[in-house]
């Protein structure tokens, strides 16, 4: 690995010997770098929110899932496995529904109803008629968010959609939707005003033209959350949507806030509805919705409905209720008595948001939770987990220093988690470790002590945590007597310095400094905030039911950021729309955000990110979040005057609210952005942008992007695919614009060390959960073409310093744009004998030895050619370069045994047809009777050289041939000077092979002359 | 293998030379260009016999194959390791494998599921000739990003309900890829064949001499068409 550094340190200087500025008509885009396909490292041991689930009646092992910020996946194998099948789509789903009489047909709704204060936007409906493979969006493209579908199972064309609408503003997009084409097109026939959705739909098994619908008034704004209001009520219409009446007989006393239904399917008279109210609970009917009554109130029941909106009842038994809401919790009774599940499985995740019972098996249930799915065997009971769905929603994401590098961050409701980005046999569950509870945001490696990291919960508990116990000290700051009250973002910035990598900084409405992590703080700023009393009313948050967690506080630091060049600049943004600069390490402030405004970025946008430049201290890339006043549009910002003027970057491209900007390391004008809807580069200092593709989802919620020093991979921080990670950009960085225009051209290829990479894959395959692959173990060879070569050869070969091929590589990619192709460092392998079983010594070649290397690429009639050195690694201690050239040696040694073993193999086979042939058609007895046991004599002889005959695969024959492979493939595997019995024992084989050729030779004493006479050979 | 190999079969034997240009609206208008690349559908429909030569290679290692192949009646894939030989065999009503490389000691019959994921690739003249006629049918969908080439995207849907996704590049009308899922015994495999270095034989038929798929790529050396193979090729002996 030592080794691997330094050739990182070159690659890195390769990258920065350029920095070219593209023109507009740039042939370099997002398209260009398409090979470089992220890896989607996951996990799925806290999984993700997971916002709907439906399952195919006819076929129930076939599941789709819809999660908050992850798109859609789907399992045809009841949950062992899922696969997403909505990646160039938005990934916020809301609602899915499967045709009851084609389950090939799927509607799906995005933009999910759970309005917390972090849930993303959708922009319209969806259906697939090939069970997912392919998706159309069918309008409904303003709603924002879909809470329910529901289609009519006699006239499958006919289709319900209930509509809450937009969170954070009015809007006429509301109410409840009807198509009677399969969603061609749409009528609104339930609608109340600007501030009231439709929330939740029913429709009567027996009469579809029976319809229940709940509307709900609802409103977030960036310091307030309010359920409930006039216009939330239950309604119902009997002529499929003509007309509707309000149903007010037993219920309580309005307003209410949202009221989730459920029908029994086996009684559908009977229905229940949990009403948000003053006095909320769970009402049932058992006269069609007509008159109500109360049933229960009970904890689990009358817990936050804004975000726990789902009641189901047994297909089959009208008594058996479901109410998965903050915990798990079943009725036997009607819903008069509840009891919570069994944890004999495992703890089950709170919050839950999804259940599907597989009407064939009512004991089958899958439950979704904001951390993932669970599967219950017996009605709910005790749940399994699924810990395969790779959805977690990370807030924000940072890397150390280690090798290899660890990878921080904190997800939503999943707190705070550090992996390893590469272990032997890949990154699965298990090696994420949990290091701090509650919602997870910020999650920074201390970079003085590797032992340490910072992780904060919301509203500003925050920890210095030992990475090797997980025990966690308290850091977080007091208020000073003259400070008032402290105020704490739900996601509360804390970051180290990035000049002076010993300053921690955090910030409530002041900004605070620390020196000697975390254990003491000083007050490094006056109030940075507009401190707007109207905007401080967080305890009378939540509408009809109080609902104070932390997530509505404001006016409050959300984004901090120290200058690599220079400790004293420090960078500040609010969540109520100030951007403050100081230049003396917090002696005095200045407020950019007038000047900020000027671009027409709105005031009071959140500033979600702050990213000053390491190439020049003035310079300054931010940017803006204004999604809490309705305005989604995406806003990001550059000064190159400590703010004082600034610049805002504009793209078509762009779509979601803007989270990240980030600066490369190398490149000053290579600019990554991370929105709510997608992952976006430039190549030009913001001039142009490009949504990435490659292997990322086109609408990923990319929240936090680092880049790493050393192995200059890009890793992502994504609300819903958990983490990304692209390796090795340094081709983004170096190829230019003058290349880009040529037909085909090599990139610099660092210097190589000879290793087969870091880990070993391991022995027994990974089972269950998510397994993320490392990055390759060996560097790939990049090379570009202008177009892809459709005719004509396209080959890429290696060739010794003499010319001489030493591999023809397999499977170069064809790509317009970059491509990539690995090389082993290995030559090609031997020929070996012919046996009846594999030898393995046929796929084992012996590695190359240091020197300087031809890659040649044949593209039709051209041919280009670049140098590659390879160099010995220096990273081993324990094999020297005397080692391997040992190692070589005697590698080759056997190398050339396996192919004289081969011809004398060859050899026999033909002379045993041969003599076979002859003894049957010579006429002699004394020649025949010769002929024929030379024959079986050559066939005795072959029977010591390799196995003949296949008896089982289970008879591990071995011979000559598997002697020397035995040696050979170890000699050649591994990475040391051979031992002394390798050695020895490869020259005793050897003489093995020459006693052959010598039996060979005796053999043929007798039965050569007989062909001479018999006449020459056929 | 044996799933992969009979789709570049199928893929290859197709395929046909032309260097045609021009956008394309309709489904029918790209498919009929396509054909026209592979020099119309007389031509193909001359295809009776198609033999293939060449080999799969992983990193310095060869595999040799040869596929062999009598339009509607069989195809057969032979492939040789260490001295040991196996085949692959799909005709209307039977298959079987041999792979004593992994420990068979004689063919083993495919199941009634592999027959009928096997039996649209015998058509070696092309599906695509007269495609309605035969009874299959053809969509045109979005656009689709193919390694950085935006490609025609076209579902076919054989007879027999299988579908697959057939990709071509709109400056050759090339098909570039060819995506499918097999579903058999319950399971579901995708497969992805990447499909380049086309180049016409001796007879002038052209073919796309490079497959790539998640298990290596094939690169074939030689390629005849309407030379004799014995249908004896498609039988075993049990």
């Amino acid at each position: 690995m030592m080794n691997l550094k330094k050739f990182i340190g070159l690659n890195l200087l390769i990258g920065g010997l350029s920095f070219p500025s593209f023109a507009q008509n740039t042939t370099i885009n997002a398209s260009t770098f398409g090979v470089l396909e992220a890896r989607q490292l996951g996990p799925g041991t806290m999984s993700g929110r997971i916002s709907a689930i439906e399952g195919v009646v006819s076929d129930p092992k076939i599941l789709y899932v819809g999660t908050a910020g992850g798109g859609i996946w789907k399992s045809i194998n009841a949950g062992a496995s899922f696969k997403p099948i909505f990646d160039k789509y938005c990934q916020s789903i809301g609602a899915l529904a499967i045709d009851p009489t084609n389950a090939k047909i799927i509607y799906v709704g995005t933009g999910e109803s759970n309005m917390r204060n972090s849930v993303s936007i959708g922009n319209g409906l969806y259906k697939t008629t090939d069970s997912g493979e392919n998706w159309k969006k069918i309008g409904l493209d303003s709603t924002e968010h879909i809470s329910k579908i529901a289609i009519d199972p006699k006239n499958p064309s006919t289709l319900y959609v209930a509509v809450p609408g937009a969170l954070w503003s009015d809007s006429p997009h509301r109410g409840l939707y009807k198509s009677e084409d399969g969603g061609k097109t749409w009528s609104k026939i339930l609608y109340i005003n600007e501030k009231t959705g439709v929330a939740d739909l029913l429709l009567d098994p027996r009469d579809a033209s029976v319809i229940y619908a709940t509307t709900w008034e609802f409103r977030r704004t960036a310091f307030s959350f309010s359920s409930g209001g006039n216009g939330s009520g239950l309604y119902k219409s009997t002529d499929a949507g003509k007309t509707w009446k309000e149903i007010t007989k037993g219920l309580p006393q309005k307003p209410f806030g949202r009221i989730a239904m459920a029908l029994a399917p086996s009684a559908p008279e009977n229905l229940l509805a949990i009403v948000e109210s003053e006095n909320t609970g769970l009402y049932i009917s058992s006269d069609n919705g007509e008159s109500w009554k109360p049933q229960s109130a009970s904890l689990n029941v009358v817990s936050r409905p804004f975000y726990f909106s789902t009641l189901v009842v047994d297909p089959k038994d009208a008594k058996r209720v479901y109410r998965p809401a903050y915990s798990f919790s079943y009725s036997s009774d009607g819903g008069y008595s509840f009891t919570d599940a069994s944890s004999e499985g495992g703890w089950v995740h709170s919050d839950h948001h999804a259940l599907w019972i597989n009407p064939n098996n009512t004991a089958q249930m899958y439950l979704g939770t904001d951390g993932g799915v669970y599967l219950s065997q017996d009605r709910g009971v005790t749940w399994i987990f699924l810990s395969n769905l790779p959805v977690g929603q990370f807030y924000h994401v940072a890397v150390d220093n280690e090798t290899p590098y660890r990878i921080y961050g904190g997800l939503q409701d999943n707190g705070s988690w550090v992996a390893p980005s590469a272990v032997p046999g890949g990154i699965s569950n298990g090696d994420w470790k949990s290091i701090y509870g509650g919602d997870g945001f910020w999650t920074v490696p201390d970079p003085l002590h590797p032992d340490y990291a910072y992780a904060e919960a919301q509203g500003g508990s925050m920890a210095r945590v030992h990475l090797k116990t997980f025990k966690s000290l308290d850091i977080k700051p007091q208020a000073g007597k003259s400070d008032g009250k402290l105020r704490w973002n739900w996601n509360t910035p804390i970051v180290t310095g990035a000049a002076n990598k010993g300053n921690l900084y955090t910030g409530a409405q002041y900004l605070f400094k620390s020196t000697d992590q975390g254990r003491n703080w000083e007050r490094i700023s006056p109030d940075l905030t507009t401190n707007d009393p109207k905007k401080q009313e967080q305890e009378k948050s939540g509408g009809i039911s109080a609902d104070v967690t932390s997530a509505e506080n404001h006016t409050t630091i959300f984004a901090i950021a120290e200058s690599p060049l220079d400790e004293k600049i420090i960078w500040v943004g609010t969540d109520d729309g100030n951007f403050q600069v100081t230049t003396d390490g917090g002696k005095t402030w200045t407020n950019t955000s007038a000047n900020v405004s000027k671009t027409g970025i709105p005031a009071q946008a959140w500033v979600s990110s702050v990213e000053p430049s390491r190439f020049d201290k003035n310079t300054i890339y931010a940017t803006f979040d204004h999604h809490a006043y309705g305005d989604h549009k995406t806003y990001l910002a550059k000064s190159t005057d400590l703010g004082k003027t600034w610049i805002s970057f504009k793209s078509s491209e762009f779509t979601g609210f803007a989270h990240k900007i980030k600066e490369d390391l190398v490149r000053p004008d290579l600019l990554f952005l991370g929105t709510e809807m997608g992952f976006f580069t430039s190549f030009d200092g913001g001039k142009q942008w490009n949504r990435m593709k490659n292997n990322i989802p086109w609408y990923a919620l990319v929240r936090d992007i680092a880049i790493h020093p050393k192995t200059n991979d890009l890793i992502l921080g994504t609300h819903g695919r958990g983490i990304i990670v692209i390796d090795d950009i340094s081709p983004m960085r170096s190829l230019t614009e003058k290349e880009a225009m040529q037909a085909a051209i090599f990139l610099p290829t660092p210097p190589l060390a000879i290793s087969d990479g870091e880990f070993s894959a391991g022995s027994f395959p990974a089972t269950g959960g998510w397994v993320a692959p490392n990055a390759p173990g060996i560097k790939p060879i990049i090379y570009y073409l202008k177009d892809r070569p459709s005719t004509g050869e396209f080959s890429i070969d290696i060739l010794d310093e003499q010319g001489k091929l030493v591999q023809k590589l397999s499977n170069p990619s064809k790509r317009k744009g970059l491509n990539k192709v690995f090389w082993n460092l290995r030559m090609e392998p031997p020929k070996t004998a012919k046996g009846s079983k594999v030898d393995y010594a046929t796929f084992t070649a012996p590695a190359v030895l240091p020197g300087n290397y031809t890659v040649r690429m044949t593209k039709g009639t051209e041919v280009i050619t670049q140098n590659i050195q390879l160099v010995h690694d220096e990273s081993n201690p324990s094999f020297s370069l005397e080692d391997r050239k040992a190692r070589h040696a005697l590698s080759m040694q056997l190398y050339e045994m396996h192919k004289n073993l081969a011809s004398l193999v060859d050899e026999l086979i033909a002379e045993e047809e041969l003599l076979t042939k002859l003894s049957a058609e010579v006429k002699k007895p004394a020649y025949k009777e010769t002929l024929s046991q030379s024959a079986k004599a050559l066939y005795t002889l072959r029977e010591t050289l390799v196995p003949v005959e296949m008896k089982s695969m289970f008879a591990d024959i071995r011979r000559l041939r598997e002697d020397i492979s035995e040696v050979y493939v170890a000699v050649c595997s591994n990475d040391s000077k051979p031992s002394n019995l390798q050695e020895t024992r490869a020259k005793d084989l050897n003489e093995e092979i020459k006693k052959a050729n010598e039996a060979l030779t005796s053999l043929k004493t007798k039965y050569v002359p007989i062909l001479n006479k018999i006449g020459p050979k056929p | 293998m044996m799933k992969t190999t009979f789709f570049s079969i199928l893929t290859m034997v197709c395929i046909l030379f032309s260097n045609v240009t021009g956008s394309a609206q309709t489904a029918d208008e790209i498919i009929n260009k396509y054909l026209q690349a592979l020099g119309g559908q007389e031509k193909l429909k001359t295809i009776q016999t198609v033999v293939m030569e060449g080999s799969l290679s992983v990193q310095g290692f060869e595999l040799p194959i040869k596929l062999s192949s009598v339009h509607n009646k069989g195809v057969r894939q032979d492939f040789s390791l260490n001295g040991m030989n196996g085949y692959s065999i799909i005709t209307p009503t039977a298959g079987w494998n041999f792979n004593p490389f992994q420990g068979q000691t004689k063919p083993e019959p495919v199941t009634a599921d592999d027959i009928n994921e096997g039996i649209n690739q015998l058509d070696i003249q092309s599906p695509f000739v007269d495609y309605a006629a035969k009874g299959h049918a053809i969509e045109l969908l979005e656009n689709e990003d193919i390694e950085g080439t935006e490609c025609h995207k076209i579902r076919f849907t054989y007879k027999n309900g299988k579908e697959e996704f057939c990709f071509f590049d709109p400056s050759t009308f090339y098909m570039v890829r060819q995506k499918s899922k097999t579903k058999a015994n319950g399971q579901e495999i995708e497969l992805v064949s990447d499909l380049s270095g086309y180049s016409p034989n001796d007879q002038g038929y052209v073919f796309p001499m490079t497959i790539g798929s998640a298990m290596g790529t094939i690169t074939m050396k030689s390629v005849k068409v309407n030379t004799t193979v014995a249908e004896t090729l498609f039988t075993v002996d049990k």
